[in-house]
C-alpha cells in the first residue's frame, strides 16, 4: 500500500471491495477506511523514516470474531497505544488540532498489538468487531 | 468531495456536501470549502446527507472554517449526518463546538438560537 496520496483511494477502495463481498457490515467497512486513511497521513506527516520511506505492508482477514488489520511500516518506532493524543473535546479556541487522528482510531477501533518485526519494521494489528 | 453553496436569506447559507471528505480529499477543498462556509458575516448550515466519509483531517478542516465564522460572529450548525459520520463526530465530542442535528429546519432554527 502506498505512502503516499495518489493510490491511497484506490488501496482502500481494492480492501473494501475485497471486504465487502465477504459480507462485512457498514459499520466495519467505514472503520477500515477510516484506519487507513488514519495510519496513511499520520505516517506521512509525522514519521520519520531511518532509510527511504517504504510502502506500508497490509493484512487483511475477515473472521467470525471480526476484521483483523495488520499494518507494517519502515518508519521510526512509533506506539499509537500511548503516544499522547487530546484527551477533552476540542474547542474553536485552540489549534489544538494536532493528535485527532489517533484519537478518532482510538474510539472506533481496537488497537490490538504493536510490536517491532525483523528488518527494523513495525506492525499495528487493529481489529474491527463484527456489526 | 465536492460542495454547492445555496443563500438562505441574508444572514445564512447552505452548503451541501457530497462525497468522501478525508485525506486524499481535503487538500483540493481546503481553501474553496473555508471561503463558503465562512463568507462575510454569515452564518452556515452544513448539509451532511450525502457526505459518505469523514475522517479526521475532514473534522480539522470543519473546525478551522467554525473558527473562522465564530470569530465573525456566525455559527455553524450540521445536519443530516449519516450514522457512520456521526458516530465519527460524537467519538471526537464535537457537539459543543459543531453542533449536530437531524434536518435543515432545526439547522436553521439553532443558528438564531
Amino acid at each position: 500500500m502506498p505512502l503516499e496520496l495518489a493510490g491511497l483511494e484506490s488501496a482502500q477502495d481494492e480492501v473494501e471491495a475485497y471486504l465487502r463481498a465477504r459480507g462485512a457490515s457498514a459499520s466495519a467497512l467505514y472503520k477500515v477506511r477510516l484506519v487507513l486513511d488514519e495510519l496513511v497521513a499520520n505516517l506521512m506527516s509525522h514519521a520519520r523514516f531511518p532509510g527511504a520511506p517504504q510502502p506500508l505492508r497490509l493484512e487483511v482477514e475477515a473472521g467470525a470474531e471480526g476484521i483483523l488489520l495488520a499494518v507494517e511500516d519502515a518508519a521510526a518506532p512509533f506506539d499509537p497505544r500511548t503516544a499522547p493524543a487530546p484527551e477533552g473535546p476540542p474547542s474553536l479556541d485552540d489549534d489544538r488540532v494536532g493528535g485527532l487522528g489517533l484519537a478518532l482510531v482510538r474510539r472506533m477501533v481496537e488497537i490490538r498489538d504493536y510490536r517491532p518485526v525483523t528488518g527494523g519494521w513495525n506492525r499495528t494489528e487493529l481489529v474491527i468487531p463484527p456489526g | 468531495m465536492r460542495f454547492e453553496v445555496v443563500e438562505l436569506g441574508p444572514t445564512a447559507n447552505k452548503v451541501v456536501m457530497v462525497g468522501r471528505l478525508d485525506s486524499t480529499t481535503v487538500g483540493m477543498v481546503e481553501t474553496p470549502f473555508t471561503a463558503a462556509v465562512s463568507a462575510s458575516g454569515r452564518s452556515a448550515v452544513l448539509d451532511m446527507r450525502n457526505l459518505e466519509f469523514l475522517s479526521s483531517l475532514g473534522i480539522r478542516l470543519l473546525l478551522s472554517a467554525a473558527r473562522v465564522v465564530s470569530r465573525r460572529g456566525g455559527k455553524v450548525v450540521l445536519f443530516g449526518a449519516q450514522p457512520m459520520v456521526a458516530e465519527v463526530l460524537t467519538a471526537m465530542a464535537l457537539d459543543e463546538v459543531l453542533p449536530l442535528v437531524a434536518t435543515e429546519a432545526e439547522a436553521v432554527a439553532r443558528l438564531t438560537g
